[in-house]
């Protein structure tokens, strides 16, 4: 039932604050006047200096126990209710009867301010009804006791309540609404830092990555290069040395940088290329960042095309070598495995059952379409696009 | 003979191509250096004309790829950007810089010396990855390239020889070749720096070159299709 944890500095915090400072001045102009004419004809004079006391005593505790927790306890609000229903009775009973003194009795004040506060404090909406209607009912029989047979009963009853009910619901009201607007303002200035603290994270990313592509090129790619090549020898041990260097320098690479994100497209020809690479074909491949929402059905016609196509290379073509390139442009996937092999006359008409069932009838089942070059001599290239 | 210098940090793997060039009949290597300054510093590369330098695109001085590749130039050197990795704007900037030819160092050294030979004789290397390079250019100042010129460029990106880029598009063998040539005229404008006047005036009288330049390549495109 605690009202709010508000939290320092937010808009939800302010509301509260400003709420706190409105409770706190309409208490402080309803209880001036009584002040400054304590000693006037109460019955007991003394008496009424005492209450007075009380109430100011009791304000001080409250607002300051409210202004270090950021709001005001239900306790308090309760409290507060008891207290304004005492005085009800008590000042009440200390005003000396007339309508000429009615204005010496400050307890409807008193009353209205705590209506106002229990309004502002008490969740939810119907407890604050129960506890407002509490001292509503105390005023009704005090007043109905006290009642002037002159004077007719329904109009004072009516005066003294319709303030007390009124401040209530307009507090609350206002409490309410400006917590509303004050968490609103909250969550778009939560949206706004955490759209900045994505922006920065994301150049961070890039500078991480720009770094990391800079070590390695200088380090581990071409180290391999260079052993691959024929350039570095690896039995010596100055290279062994140097492997040994390069590999510490991406065990700790891995171990700050996070997976990225994976792409079923990506990771199925990726899959694809270490199938072909297995069958020992050398595949040199360059690949576009790749859409992830290709359907799955285009993702494993595409992927079983291509490894078509790298099996027609490593079964007819001649050469251990093949090229994959994966271009996405203008929302087209342009996939093309070309090999510098032997080639062949593709004519379509003497396509075997792979070329014809696996690529081409393949990437057409899928809104797609396949297309093969070749000429005996001058390599083949296999081009799949999607959509077609 | 053909003098060839080379400019990469890596000593092992300045060794390795020394020793391969050292049994190619027809290249030498004239001087090899950590840096682009160092290399024009020594006396061996200065005496040098119509070489070829292996410049590595990625040098431990953190030096501007493309201004290296600006600076040899100036010195007469022919430049052949190599590198095991590379982002394509790199590339690109390079190739507008006046590079002539970008290899990935994995291409093996016979596909080297062979880049070498096109490039002493005044040609330039389209390998894949400079036409991929060149095609994923991300940089704002990038050439704006016709739909035809990027489709020669994802074909040579693709490995295609220049037949079967022809035989692929449906287009003449030397319509393909004029594409390749008008992306190099449109990265080079792009390169050129313009700081004196004389300068300016150069650039004007080889634009008027250039649009003739185009007026045969609309020719060739007409008799190609």
């Amino acid at each position: 039932m605690a009202p709010t944890t508000a939290l320092a500095g937010s808009a939800q915090h302010r509301a509260n604050l400003a709420i706190l400072v409105l409770l706190g001045l309409q208490r402080l102009s309803y209880l001036a006047p009584p002040l400054v004419n304590h000693g006037a004809s109460y019955r007991f004079a003394a008496l009424n200096l005492m209450l007075l006391g009380t109430v100011v005593a009791w304000n001080v505790v409250m607002f300051w126990q409210a202004r270090l927790r950021g709001w005001f306890s239900p306790w308090m609000a309760w409290l507060d209710l008891g207290l304004a229903c005492v005085l009800v009775v008590v000042v009440g009973a200390n005003t000396p009867p007339g309508a000429a003194h009615e204005d010496l009795n400050w307890s409807s004040r008193t009353s209205q301010a705590a209506a106002a506060m229990a309004g502002a404090v008490l969740v939810p909406a119907p407890l604050a009804a129960v506890a407002v209607a509490g001292l509503l009912a105390t005023h009704a029989a005090v007043t109905v006791v006290r009642a002037d047979p002159a004077e007719p009963l329904v109009a004072e009853l009516v005066t003294c309540l319709n303030g007390i009910l009124w401040f209530a619901i307009i507090i609350g009201f206002l409490v309410r609404y400006l917590r509303r607007q004050g968490a609103r303002l909250d969550e778009t200035a939560a949206q706004r830092l955490s759209a900045e603290t994505r922006r920065a994270a994301e150049h961070a990313h890039h500078s991480v990555r720009t770094e990391h592509h800079r070590l390695l090129h200088n380090t581990a790619l071409a180290t391999l290069t260079g052993i691959a090549t024929g350039g570095l020898d690896h039995h010596s041990e100055k290279v062994r040395q140097r492997c040994a260097r390069d590999a510490e320098r991406i065990r700790r690479v891995l171990a700050e940088q996070p997976e990225n994100s994976t792409n079923t497209l990506t990771d199925r020809l990726a899959a694809v290329v270490a199938e072909a690479e297995d069958q020992g074909l050398r595949v040199r491949y360059v690949f576009d960042p790749l859409p992830e929402d290709v359907p799955a059905d285009a993702v494993a016609a595409i992927g079983d095309a291509t490894h078509e196509a790298f099996n027609n290379v490593a079964r007819h073509s001649g050469v251990a070598e093949a090229r994959l390139t994966v271009a996405w442009e203008d929302h087209r996937l342009t996939v093309r495995v070309v090999d510098g092999g032997r080639g062949f006359d593709a004519d379509p008409r003497h396509y075997g059952f792979g070329l014809a069932r696996s690529i081409v009838g393949a990437l057409r089942d899928v809104g797609g379409a396949a297309r093969v070059t070749s000429e005996p001599g001058d390599g083949t290239v296999v081009e799949l696009r999607w959509p077609a | 003979m053909i003098p060839v210098a080379v400019v990469d940090d890596d000593a092992m793997l300045v060794d390795g191509l020394r020793t391969w060039l050292a049994d190619a009949a027809d290249l030498r290597l004239v001087a090899a250096a950590p840096t682009v300054a160092d290399l024009l510093y020594t006396d061996d590369a200065r005496r040098v004309s119509a070489g070829v330098v292996l410049l590595d695109l990625m040098l431990r001085d953190n030096s501007d790829p493309a201004i290296n590749v600006r600076r040899l130039v100036e010195a007469r050197w022919r430049v052949l950007v190599v590198s095991v990795w590379s982002q394509p704007g790199e590339v690109a900037a390079t190739f507008a810089a006046g590079a002539r030819g970008y290899l990935t160092k994995d291409r093996g050294l016979p596909a080297l010396g062979e880049a070498i030979r096109h490039v002493a004789a005044g040609e330039t290397v389209y390998s894949p990855e400079l036409a991929y390079a060149l095609l994923r250019d991300p940089r704002p100042a990038g050439p704006h390239l016709s739909p035809q010129e990027r489709a020669v460029l994802l074909a040579y990106a693709s490995g295609m020889t220049l037949a079967s880029t022809a035989r692929h598009l449906g287009i003449r063998l030397d319509t393909a070749n004029t594409y390749l040539k008008r992306v190099k005229a449109k990265y080079q404008q792009i390169g050129r720096p313009a700081h004196t006047k004389l300068d300016l005036a150069n650039r004007v009288r080889e634009d008027g070159l250039a649009r003739d330049r185009v007026r045969e390549d609309s020719l060739a495109r007409r008799t190609g299709s």
